[in-house]
């Protein structure tokens, strides 16, 4: 074991199961002088303070905010990011009485956080400059009415979020008359969490509030602080469209962090299962506790929070010391885990993601993540929390045993090389655009001509004449006015597209959320759904309520459901050739229907049995990529596709069973019509033995026909390129979101074998599920080649045997040796020379 | 670029209208005698004028004293000219708010002498509203004082909101104005539970508006915009109609209300509500009076109630304990009145306590068994207990 990692337990039943480790040396802060354009109060309280030089950062952010620069501040956790923006802010109101600034959260609590630490620094600044202040105040749906009013008029900052600017601000932005002509700054705080339909839909309300805000003459400076991202630039300069200076080079001091990535051990070789995440992070939890190293640890759900913390304080001798921590605290019990986390009082913190954003324990000796948190810019924020100035501290993630989490620990450059997720918007989008235009009609009209954002006139102008032609819109000369008596805010949320999400609840708990499109496959009415390991049986689906009502049970099985899928093509918007297959792009029509499901039991992977379902039909427009094999790679599939599969065991009456389908078919091969000669002819299972819960099924007469041994070879090698399809559709649906860097739930990956996309051939769909699309089909059509290359890769990497949840998918669902199969034709469509 | 229609005809609502089925379209000058005041034929004014007195209803139009206590109220403090009133109401483009609603009819109406007069002012074309709101300013010069019904909260700020939308400077601000819904409201809340205007007019002026000739306000916006799509002014000749009985209503209802103060008749309604309007705003004097008046009416149990606490608060006690003795048969709160008085003021605890146990009583026998109530009078009644007690130890 590396002896760098002091912090990690020395004993082997621990480093054993080390994956991988990255040492991080000690950074010394760099610092510059207090930039000297300030005004005099500032300096002086910053003097008061004791504060007589700044990280280089912030100086070199302070300096270009005051010279007008577009901003965005993507260094470290805890590098001091909120005074980059807090000092530029105060100094244009020291300047300019006036003056007003807006500052978006995406959550009110941490609008709250921030709004205290403003006033701290404001009230000083009021005492030494002598000057009055309009005051701080926040504008959120928890404002109460009597004192909206005075908000708007007075306050000099305003703390809101998107949600409230777009619902409550724009369209009323007259009463705000006196805010938009003064404004000066709009401060954007977190703004990575603007990715995908949310941030599609913020940038369009950026787009409405410079609108507004040029109508009454001002041209407000943004400054954002972010994560780090893949591509922080390309994104906000996108986001808010204007030129915008990166500032990523952080000058705050840093200890030598140790990064270990910790996979659980195997228990079961053959179906590759693992010891759970949870019992190895309690285990490491434990150590840490007794050994006096404050940690974190975060799970995903306020759930496994709570086993955590009972499983710990069970086993500590000092039960306080653990705290559960979660969303929903008030501001007041959260500074008081802070103060005692501070002094010491508390060692181990369990937590959601909620305390990733922002919120200030200080710094940590060790951060223990159970289970990869969904993205990289997650766990790198996540681990971010560790270390206090200038001691060393230990990041571990213990991984699940979900493809990504496996798949993450065997390729540690992931992790190591910070390179975290690009986020990815698209505020043109027709069906976000649609709505956001019409919320911009609503607050003032267009003329012709005028564009939106970084939207042409003529593009803008489709619209607006489409809102027309509808009778949305009244067309005065060069003018367009909205012509509605609706608002049309308050039909768009800025979160979803327009459908629903349902709500998953258990026990009168919300224990997650998903779309509505979603919810049809997912939580059925007696779909098993799995959440962190647990199992939970769906109840109810209530349509009305958007509300999946679960129990938590233990099952040995889980479920499937059945769906019909189809998809009609709008327009292909571009085809290339690839590697065995060609490769297509367009906008689908696609519509989804959850026919049934199937019961499948854990370990054995049986189908126990089957139930059909009447759930609605759902239809989207959207944008999808799709590939299709190539003749030659098929015909190569089938000629590798021998008959190596272990014989199946049709049960004891089969000799007589076949000599009576035989008989039946008046022993003549019913694909090419020739007879029996001097050899018994083969009775071919229609729908194949293995998909049958019992045999009696599998061989009832209408499902066996009499094939020649050519025939039955034939149809034998559909089969065979049926499951490989299926097995590298399971895959890709798995890898998918970590190559895109998306939720799992944006994209979808369909497998068709008589594809109406590519003429009746078979194809691999992706499409997005947001309608309209967010980029992800369009991306993953230029990486073609390097997705499906990590596909291969995983394949080949996975410890099992015949195909696992973790490569290829459950053998019950993509068939005997799939595995095999998918790595047979990844390699056709991978590798140039096979 | 995509085809936009076919990817969001779905999403599209399809408000489209006919436009075949107006081949009869009527003409604005037919349905609304009048004249354009701009060059585009956009902006158009038409004016009514009516004889004073003017039946209307059970009640008629006629010109009034505007009493003191009303100008005080409305924050005026010198006496105003019944010319200088200003009634104004407009008819808009939707009710819900936000600055996408436009006010594309507003009627205006001033007494002059022995006529009434009433302006229409409509807009033809959203396009023009800069115009439209200009020809608008003229009419509320600074001597007028605006008087409407929910202006205060509704018309004025869509007005000033539209003018700061056009760029215009807003011309319904920082002057004293009369809300005649605030008015009603405390006059009548009680008596009539609901005061919108169509509702007043019924229970107070004895009108009914004619269907044929008005219509519920939140027609109005889509008529509107099928007026925009077809040019067929017909569609808003109840709209038109609708805006001037509002504007007529106004000063009846103002007349009335102005006739029941200044006569001191404040027939068929809640006298206590004219009293309370006459102590809240310090005419103690004039309050006593009216509750007194009130005594022999129909709001008699409300106006003795109020009146004891008017004695109460001036400490006027014993008449205020007659009152309280009077009501004390069926109303609770005198129970507990007396109750408070015999424990903190004449110090009778075994009073107080009889007091407490009948309220109790009574609180227990109501429609409506109050929780909070017992509870409080369940703490009172401990707490004379313990006094007594105290009082028996000591």
């Amino acid at each position: 074991m590396d002896s760098l990692i002091r912090r990690f337990p020395p004993d082997e039943r621990f480093t054993k199961n080390i994956m991988a480790v990255n040492e991080v040396p000690a950074r010394a802060g760099e610092y510059c002088e207090i930039p000297s354009q300030l005004s005099d109060a500032i300096k002086d309280i910053l003097a008061d303070s004791n504060i007589n030089k700044l990280y280089s950062h912030q100086g070199e952010a302070i300096n270009q905010a005051l010279a007008g620069c577009h901003l965005a501040i993507a260094t470290g956790v805890a590098s001091g990011k909120s005074l980059c923006y807090q000092l530029p802010v105060l100094d244009s109101w020291l300047r300019d009485n006036e003056s007003r600034s807006m500052f978006l959260y995406p959550t009110k609590a941490l609008a709250q956080d921030q709004k205290r630490e403003l006033a701290e620094l404001l009230s000083r600044l009021m005492e030494i400059s002598g000057k009055p202040c309009g005051g701080i105040g926040i504008y959120d749906g928890d404002t109460p009415a009597s004192q909206r009013k005075m908000i708007s008029q007075r306050s000099n900052f305003i703390f809101t979020n998107p949600d409230m600017l777009h619902l409550g601000i724009m369209p009323h932005h007259t009463r705000w008359a006196k805010f938009f002509s003064n404004l000066r700054y709009v401060i954007i705080d977190e703004v990575h969490t603007y990715r995908g339909i949310f941030g599609s839909h913020f940038t369009n309300v950026i787009r409405r509030l410079k609108r507004i805000a040029a109508f009454y003459g001002s041209h407000p400076q943004f400054i954002c602080t972010s994560a780090t991202l893949a591509n922080t630039s390309q994104f906000i300069t996108k986001l808010i469209e204007e030129e915008v200076q990166v500032i990523d080079k952080d000058g705050s001091p840093q200890g030598r962090k140790s990064y270990v990535l910790y996979n659980p051990p195997l228990v079961n070789r053959e179906l590759s299962i693992r010891r759970s995440a949870m019992l190895e992070t309690i285990a490491l939890g434990e150590y840490f506790t007794e050994t006096d190293q404050q940690s974190i640890i975060f799970a995903h759900t306020r759930r496994m929070v709570e086993l955590i913390v009972s499983y710990l304080q069970r086993n500590l001798k000092n039960p306080g010391s653990v705290l559960g921590y979660r969303s929903g605290y008030l501001a007041k019990q959260r500074r008081e885990i802070e103060s005692e986390m501070k002094a010491g009082d508390i060692n181990t913190v369990v937590a959601t993601s909620a305390l990733e954003l922002g919120i200030d324990v200080g710094g940590l000796d060790v951060i223990v993540i159970n289970g990869y948190p969904g993205s990289i810019a997650s766990t790198l924020q996540q681990w971010g929390r560790a270390g206090r100035t200038g001691a060393d501290s230990l990041g571990i993630l213990v991984a699940g045993s979900d493809l990504i989490d496996q798949y993450l620990v065997k390729h540690p450059e992931y992790l190591f090389k910070g390179i975290p997720e690009q986020a990815l918007i698209n505020p043109d989008n027709p069906f976000i655009l649609l709505h956001q235009l019409e919320c911009a009609l609503f607050e003032k009209p267009f003329r012709s001509g005028e564009g939106f954002g970084a939207l042409t006139g003529a593009e803008t102008d489709q619209y607006l004449d489409l809102l027309q032609k509808y009778g949305k819109v009244h067309k005065s000369g060069d003018k367009y006015l909205w012509k509605s008596d609706t608002y049309p805010a308050s039909s768009i949320s800025l979160r979803t597209t327009g459908s629903g999400e349902y709500l998953l609840q258990c026990e009168g708990l919300v224990i997650g959320k998903v779309d509505e499109a979603s919810a049809y496959w997912m939580v059925h009415p007696q779909a098993v759904y799995i959440h962190n390991g647990q199992s939970y049986l769906v109840m109810e689906l209530d349509f009305e309520k958007h509300l999946a009502l679960l129990d938590n049970q233990p099952l040995d099985y889980y479920t499937q459901s059945i769906s019909r899928t189809d998809y009609e093509l709008l327009q292909e918007t571009g085809r290339d050739k690839e590697t065995g297959a060609d490769k297509y792009q367009g906008q689908v029509r696609v519509e989804r229907q959850v026919t049934g499901f199937k019961r499948i039991k854990w370990g054995s992977q049986e189908i126990l049995d089957q139930a059909s379902l009447e759930m609605p039909v759902t239809e989207i427009i959207t944008m999808a990529y799709w590939f299709s094999p190539t003749d030659e790679t098929i015909e190569k599939l089938k000629v590798s596709g021998n008959w190596n599969n272990t014989p199946n065991h049709y049960g004891a009456g089969w000799k007589k069973l076949s000599e009576k389908v035989r008989s039946r078919d008046g022993y003549a091969c019913q694909n090419c019509g020739i007879s029996e000669t001097d050899k018994a002819f083969h009775v071919h299972h229609k729908i194949p033995f293995k998909q049958f819960v019992n045999r009696y099924e599998a061989n009832r007469e209408s499902n066996l026909i009499t094939l020649c041994p050519t025939c039955h070879r034939l149809a034998e090698q559909e089969a065979y390129v049926q499951s490989s399809l299926a097995g590298l559709g399971w895959l890709l649906q798995n890898i998918a979101p970590l190559h895109l860097m998306c939720d799992r739930s944006d994209i979808s990956v369909d497998v068709q074998q008589n594809s109406n996309l590519t003429e009746g051939r078979p194809a691999v769909i992706f499409h997005d599920t947001v309608p309209g699309g967010i980029g992800l089909s369009t991306r993953i059509y230029s990486q073609h080649k390097k997705i499906l290359a990590q596909a291969l890769e995983i394949v080949n990497g996975c410890e099992c045997s015949a195909g696992c949840p973790a490569c290829t998918g459950p053998v019950a669902e993509s068939g005997e040796g799939a595995k095999v199969k998918v790595k047979e034709l990844l390699k056709y469509l991978v590798e140039t020379d096979v | 670029m995509f085809d936009l229609e076919k990817i969001l005809k779905d999403t599209l609502e399809d408000k489209r209208i006919k436009k075949d089925i107006y081949k009869n379209a009527q003409e604005l000058t037919e349905v609304l005698p009048g004249k354009y005041l701009n060059k585009a034929n956009t902006v158009y004014k038409a004016e009514y004028i009516y004889q004073l007195p003017l039946a209307y209803g059970s009640s008629q139009l006629t010109r009034f004293n505007i009493p003191e206590i009303i100008l005080s109220w409305a924050g005026i403090e010198k006496a105003v000219p019944l010319n200088k009133l200003l009634f104004y109401d407009t008819e808009t483009t939707g009710l819900s708010g936000g600055v996408g609603t436009w006010a594309f009819l507003t009627g205006i109406g001033r007494f002059a002498d022995d006529q009434f007069i009433v302006s229409q002012y409509f807009m033809l074309d959203p396009g023009s509203e800069d115009e439209y709101l200009s020809e608008l300013a003229k009419e509320f010069t600074d001597d007028i004082i605006p008087v409407s019904f929910n202006g205060r909260s509704y018309d004025s700020n869509l007005l000033n909101s539209r003018c700061i939308m056009n760029e215009l400077k807003p011309f319904l601000t920082n002057q004293p104005d009369i809300d005649l819904l605030y008015l009603a409201r405390r006059l009548w809340r009680k008596e009539l539970g609901r005061c919108n205007l169509g509702y007043l007019e019924e229970q107070l002026l004895g009108i009914i508006r004619d269907p044929q000739d008005d219509l519920p306000s939140e027609d109005i916006p889509e008529l509107y915009f099928e007026y925009l799509e077809t040019g067929d002014a017909g569609l808003l000749d109840r709209a038109f109609k609708h805006n001037v009985s509002d504007i007529i209503s106004m000063p009846v209802l103002f007349a009335l209300i102005a006739e029941m103060i200044n006569s001191q008749k404040p027939e068929g309604i809640d006298e206590s509500a004219l009293a309370r309007l006459y102590r809240d705003l310090g005419y103690e004097i004039e309050a006593e009076e009216c509750f007194k008046k009130g005594l022999t009416g129909n709001h008699a149990d409300i106006c003795r109630a109020q009146l004891s606490y008017l004695y109460k608060r001036q400490n006027r006690l014993s008449e205020a304990i007659a009152l309280w003795e009077e009501a004390a048969e069926s109303e609770i709160y005198a129970r507990i009145e007396l109750a408070k008085h015999a424990e903190h003021k004449s110090k009778d605890f075994s009073a107080a306590l009889e007091w407490t146990q009948q309220a109790m009583k009574l609180a227990y026998e109501l429609e409506f068994v109050d929780g909070r109530q017992i509870f409080e009078l369940q703490k009172r009644l401990n707490r004379i207990r313990h006094k007594i007690e105290r009082n028996i130890d000591n």
